[in-house]
């Protein structure tokens, strides 16, 4: 049955009609999707067997499903660093994949991604804001304090796009440039920072716009695994729409769908994960902007395979990143943000000389 | 029955209005109409008007409905429209493009269905096997035809396509106006189109209208509507009707009003002859 469901989809059987063909290649893209997801299993499983202190494969397996049998200190790096921080990288991987894929759909550009419309600079000056005068604000712990300004200058950029959209028009070339204007603005608002800031404060600044896992635990797991739990349905149920903006924003409104409303809401909950994901480990580049590439080559743009099969290409990314993280430099863990480019553009580039027509 | 009438029809793009006080006497069920005008005369702002995309004021009536103050929703469901600009070059199959255009309107629809309708439409318009093709690998007019692939596939009542043959070779747009005069015929859908070729228009429509200065100067049956005088009002053009030996009408152009400058007058008057300029 698969064998000829998989010779039907190599398309050389003209007996089969075309809804049959096309069936069975959805057949297979569910076999990679699957295949997809139980890659992203391995690498967390070989991620929390990385790491400065040796713990082997069944170690690990063991320490899972029979926490008794780990010693204390096994079970502390198990338990409370290396779970939490690999889940984490799934998590946010998953938050920024699905996030870029969105975008990329709602304004019609292969090159927007949550750092496209200032959310992700927007996020990098709340935390500066935040590391570099939050004393006054002594009565709040810093390691809630940085991220929840980072998620309030993230929402905030949000909403002043939006704004600034309702009252100039909707239209998607308004919006990137807005965009970029945000860009521009909070990075020169981080530099001025910077510049007035005392050594410590610039040091601890840079390190947390370089992004890292480090900071990752069960509670903001549990944040950023909600948000991304409860955006990815309300993603799910506009998949129709999604795929039928990609053969024509004209052609969509033809059908009666709402663009511009779409576009915001999309934009919003876009948004919303970058905020989160960017809040609780620092700015992780690159990932929101290839891995719905890296989907689209594969999947195509059936919006219900290219935003699981995104968000699960950012996981895949952000899972093998972290693993690099900590084997590239033997008793050090780099910051994830360090590696994400490094590990994600030669990807990138071997799947877009795999194709030959491009990305676009 | 009236199939489709428009009574004082306004539009405008903020204070500037573009279409005003159009009116069209009622057109038959089951009639292709060819929208002429020249170019920036208003032709797509009144089919835009007419799917409900662009803000109007007036009455659309298709049969006992109007169509202006019909809901949205209700409204897509009988106006299929096809805008000039083509589908998208994605990576987005055939296939996918029609069936998911055809389930956001139609969720209620099983896929059974939705698939029997999409094989239907693509076998009709002869691009079946385009169907597992991207978008991005077709050419513009195998682009040109999955558009107005995901109009038909909707069966709408009434059709609104923006120059649908623009991008076609001359094979292809005879083939697609005798598909939407049998379409028109058999379902008693009316179809408005957009059309520049006068002679396409005058052999496969029943019904002309044309615009010029914000309104139609002329509507009626195509054959006794046309005319060398309508002809020299709506474009500029000196042209002659005529009767082909199968006895169509065709148009006969002779030239433009606005005189061309010859190069000795160009160069008298010191400036670049337009043979130079081209």
């Amino acid at each position: 049955m698969n064998t000829k469901i998989l010779n039907i989809a190599a398309g050389d059987s003209p007996a089969f009609s075309v809804a049959e063909r096309y069936r069975a290649l959805l057949y297979r893209r569910w076999l990679l999707l699957i295949g997809l997801g139980l890659t992203v299993l391995a690498l967390v499983i070989m991620d929390l067997t990385t790491g400065p202190a040796a713990f082997g494969l069944l170690d690990v397996l063991g320490g899972i499903f029979n926490p008794q049998q780990l010693s204390k200190a096994q079970s502390v790096i198990l338990w409370d660093i290396r779970l939490p921080y690999a889940l984490m990288a799934v998590m946010v991987g998953g938050c920024l994949g699905l996030a870029g894929a969105e975008m990329q759909t709602v304004l019609n550009n292969p090159l927007a991604s949550p750092f496209t419309l200032g959310v992700a600079s927007a996020a990098c000056l709340g935390a500066a804001l935040a590391i570099a005068f939050g004393g006054a604000l002594a009565f709040v712990p810093q390691n809630l304090l940085v991220p929840a300004s980072a998620f309030i200058f993230a929402a905030a950029s949000t909403l002043l796009i939006q704004l600034l959209a309702r009252f100039y028009g909707a239209g998607v070339g308004t919006l990137v440039l807005f965009g970029i204007a945000v860009y521009f603005t909070m990075n020169s608002l981080i530099w001025l920072i910077q510049y007035v800031a005392s050594a410590d404060t610039v040091q601890q600044i840079v390190f947390w716009t370089m992004g890292s896992l480090a900071r990752a635990t069960w509670g903001k797991l549990a944040i950023v695994a909600a948000v991304l739990g409860v955006c990815l349905p309300f993603a799910l149920r506009s998949v129709w729409t999604l795929t039928t903006l990609r053969s024509g924003e004209d052609h969509a409104r033809s059908l009666g769908i709402a663009v511009d409303r779409l576009r915001m809401r999309v934009l919003l909950r876009a948004s919303l994960l970058t905020g989160v994901a960017i809040a609780f480990v620092g700015e992780i580049g690159f990932i929101g902007l290839v891995a719905p590439h890296m989907a689209r080559l594969v999947f195509g743009e059936d919006h219900r395979f290219y935003l699981p099969a995104s968000a699960l290409a950012g996981a895949l990314l952000m899972s093998f990143a972290s693993v690099v993280s900590k084997v590239i430099v033997p008793g050090v863990v780099l910051p994830v943000g360090v590696v994400t480019a490094l590990i994600g553009i030669p990807l990138f580039l071997a799947l877009i000389l795999s194709r030959r027509g491009g990305i676009a | 029955m009236t199939a489709l009438t428009i009574e004082q029809l306004n539009v405008a793009y903020g204070k500037k209005p573009v279409l005003r006080d159009l009116t069209m006497e009622p057109v038959a069920p089951g009639s292709l109409v060819a929208l002429l005008g020249a170019n920036a005369v208003g032709k797509s702002t009144l089919l835009k008007s007419l799917a409900g995309l662009q803000h109007a004021r007036g009455k659309v009536w298709l049969n006992d409905t109007e169509l202006l103050s019909m809901p949205g929703a209700e409204r897509v469901q009988k106006v299929g429209y096809l805008p000039q600009s083509l589908p998208q070059s994605t990576s987005l199959l055939v296939w996918e493009a029609l069936c998911s255009g055809y389930r956001a309107l139609r969720p209620d629809l099983a896929s059974a269905v939705v698939e029997r309708d999409v094989q239907g439409v693509l076998e009709q318009l002869g691009i079946l096997d385009l169907a597992l093709r991207p978008l991005s690998t077709l050419s513009g007019g195998q682009r040109q035809m999955v558009g107005l692939a995901q109009v038909l596939v909707r069966r709408p009542e009434l059709l609104l396509l923006d120059e649908p043959t623009s991008a076609l070779d001359m094979r292809w747009q005879l083939r697609v106006l005798e598909l939407l005069h049998e379409i028109c015929r058999d379902t008693g859908a009316v179809a408005v189109i957009a059309i520049h070729d006068l002679n396409l228009a005058l052999r496969f429509c029943d019904w002309i209208a044309v615009l010029a200065q914000g309104g139609l100067i002329a509507s009626g049956p195509a054959r006794e509507t046309i005319s060398a005088e309508l002809l020299r009002t709506a474009f500029g053009i000196e042209a002659r009707v005529e009767n082909c030996s199968l006895g169509w009408p065709i148009v006969v152009t002779d030239s433009a009003q606005m005189r061309r400058e010859s190069n000795a007058d160009a160069i008298r008057k010191n400036r670049r002859p337009l043979d130079a300029i081209a």
